[in-house]
């Protein structure tokens, strides 16, 4: 059997495009500033982070207007939410190897 | 593949941000039950307005319509502006909190109209009641919301 780090996502081992996808796994959408406030991060972080889940077709970027303010919209895609997966599966794996915390992250 | 493979305690970290974040959609979702108890409001003075009066006309009818918009109003602008992250499930509890008001309240009209608990020469008051009746759907919503 091959070791679950097989499974893990390059692009997720990013602790900061991790816990962006984490909360977009949980969510339909959340807005730009939302997403920023939980993570803890400064906007031009979560916009650079923002470009690298997008261009990985891991997330879905919404531009709009609430009467003349703009508001920015996240969410995960079907693949993103497939990778998401995945990875937190191996990470299950991983924290189960030396047996615990194989409960944590199961949702 | 990550260049380095997360230690079992690290691993258990990323799994706990995960568990953070998603507790974190929940908590957003419960501002939900504020739109709900928004409609409740708004359907409850409605109705007291209504009951108020011994012969509503046309000026109750206007504040009726009034406290109507006001509330529709309160209603959206929260919605707006106040949610800022949503899950699937929130957005289900919320529709269904309002299809199950619909389908409550007509049945509630229909008895009340069909036992003669509303009439002609029933005091006001029993309509205030129905409505009372009327909104249990979206008072159990909203606190069933507000636990998530």
């Amino acid at each position: 059997m091959s070791h679950p780090r097989h499974e893990l996502d390059d692009l997720l081992a990013h602790p900061v495009r991790f816990s962006i996808a984490a909360l977009l796994a949980a969510a339909d959408k959340v807005e730009f500033s939302f997403v920023r406030d939980q993570v803890e991060v400064s906007d031009s972080v979560l916009s650079k982070q923002m470009s690298a889940l997008e261009q990985a077709g891991y997330i879905k970027v919404h531009k709009g207007f609430v009467g003349k303010w703009p508001r920015t919209w996240l969410s995960i895609t079907k693949d993103g939410r497939r990778t998401f997966d995945r990875h937190l599966a191996a990470l299950r794996e991983i924290a189960g190897a030396d047996g615990a915390g194989t409960r944590v992250g199961q949702r | 593949m990550p260049d380095h493979t997360p230690t079992p305690r690290d691993a258990r970290a990323a799994l706990a941000e995960a568990d953070s974040q998603a507790a974190r959609v929940r908590r957003s979702d419960r501002h939900f039950r504020w739109i709900l108890l928004t409609l409740v409001a708004t359907y409850l003075v409605a109705a007291g307005i209504f009951s108020a009066t011994s012969r509503p006309g046309p000026s109750f009818g206007w504040l009726i319509l009034l406290v109507l918009v006001v509330g529709g109003v309160v209603g959206t602008g929260l919605l707006i502006w106040w949610i800022r992250a949503y899950s699937r499930a929130g957005i289900l509890w919320l529709t269904g909190a309002a299809a199950a008001f619909t389908w409550w309240n007509a049945i509630v009209c229909a008895v009340s109209i069909g036992t003669g608990w509303w009439g002609t020469h029933q005091p006001n008051y029993h309509f205030g009641m129905s409505a009372l009746v009327g909104v249990t759907p979206l008072v159990v919503a909203a606190w069933l919301v507000g636990r998530r």
